[in-house]
């Protein structure tokens, strides 16, 4: 991507979506000025991404600020409360030889209820799990878009996916009664 | 399973929906751009921090 694309995508995106960035931010941080900087760091992160990003002006690319920017000022306010984020362990997760269990539906309302537990899971899974299958970043990409080491990204993937899965089967329409393959 | 990352989830379309599904309502809890516009009106030190990376990419471009 030449230079000159990249300063007018990144103009673009920040005269578009600026205002929800600063309003995510400051949600988290509870404090203007550190939004603005939690603004400013995001796009620093994103401009690595910028040739990802095909259309400023839609949700697709407005969602993606938002976890950029919520994942930046957690961070920040982690920092600032010296609370020490850990490296996360691994754990297998039964993956039910080969079978997701979105193997297991036909309803197309699945899609609002497995939004719904998407939607009650911890941000941080619901983020990389995001990043990962609707944004197709890799885990050393997501790892630098969140500020996290590629390792806790791949554990953040298997918590998700073991918690999303979890949800799943506690509901009826996703416990195997019927196979949408 | 997507061949290219390896992984099972990669490419299902239901969960592709879903998480498309999940990003808009994500984004529907939001307040709207009017208000939002309204209450950032003036950002001029984000704006001014925005700008000089805007100006050192076209400097880049220019030292290239």
């Amino acid at each position: 991507m030449e230079l000159d694309e990249k300063s007018v995508k990144l103009e673009q995106l920040y005269a578009l979506h600026k205002n929800v960035m600063l309003y995510t931010a400051e949600r988290i941080l509870r404090d203007y000025q550190l939004a603005e900087d939690a603004v400013q760091k995001a796009f620093m992160k994103v401009l690595d991404n910028l040739h990802k990003i095909e259309e400023p002006d839609c949700n697709k690319t407005r969602a993606f600020l938002v976890i950029i920017t919520r994942n930046v000022a957690i961070t920040m306010y982690n920092r600032q409360k010296k609370l020490a984020v850990p490296i996360e362990e691994i754990e297998q997760i039964d993956c039910a030889g080969g079978l997701t269990p979105f193997d297991l539906v036909a309803a197309k309302e699945s899609v609002e209820a497995i939004a719904q537990y998407i939607g009650q899971l911890d941000k941080k899974y619901a983020d990389v799990l995001t990043l990962k299958f609707y944004y197709q970043y890799s885990d050393s990409e997501i790892a630098g878009l969140v500020q996290t080491s590629p390792e806790n990204v791949r554990v953040r993937l298997h918590r998700g996916k073991r918690k999303l899965t979890a949800l799943l089967k506690g509901d009826e329409r996703f416990n195997g009664s019927q196979n949408r393959r | 399973m997507d061949r290219r990352t390896g992984d099972e989830w990669s490419g299902d379309p239901l969960l592709l929906a879903a998480l498309q599904r999940y990003v808009e309502r994500m984004l529907g809890e939001l307040p709207c751009e009017e208000e939002l516009s309204a209450r950032y009106r003036n950002t001029p030190r984000l704006d001014r921090m925005i700008g000089e990376m805007e100006k050192a990419l076209r400097q880049q471009q220019h030292g290239e």
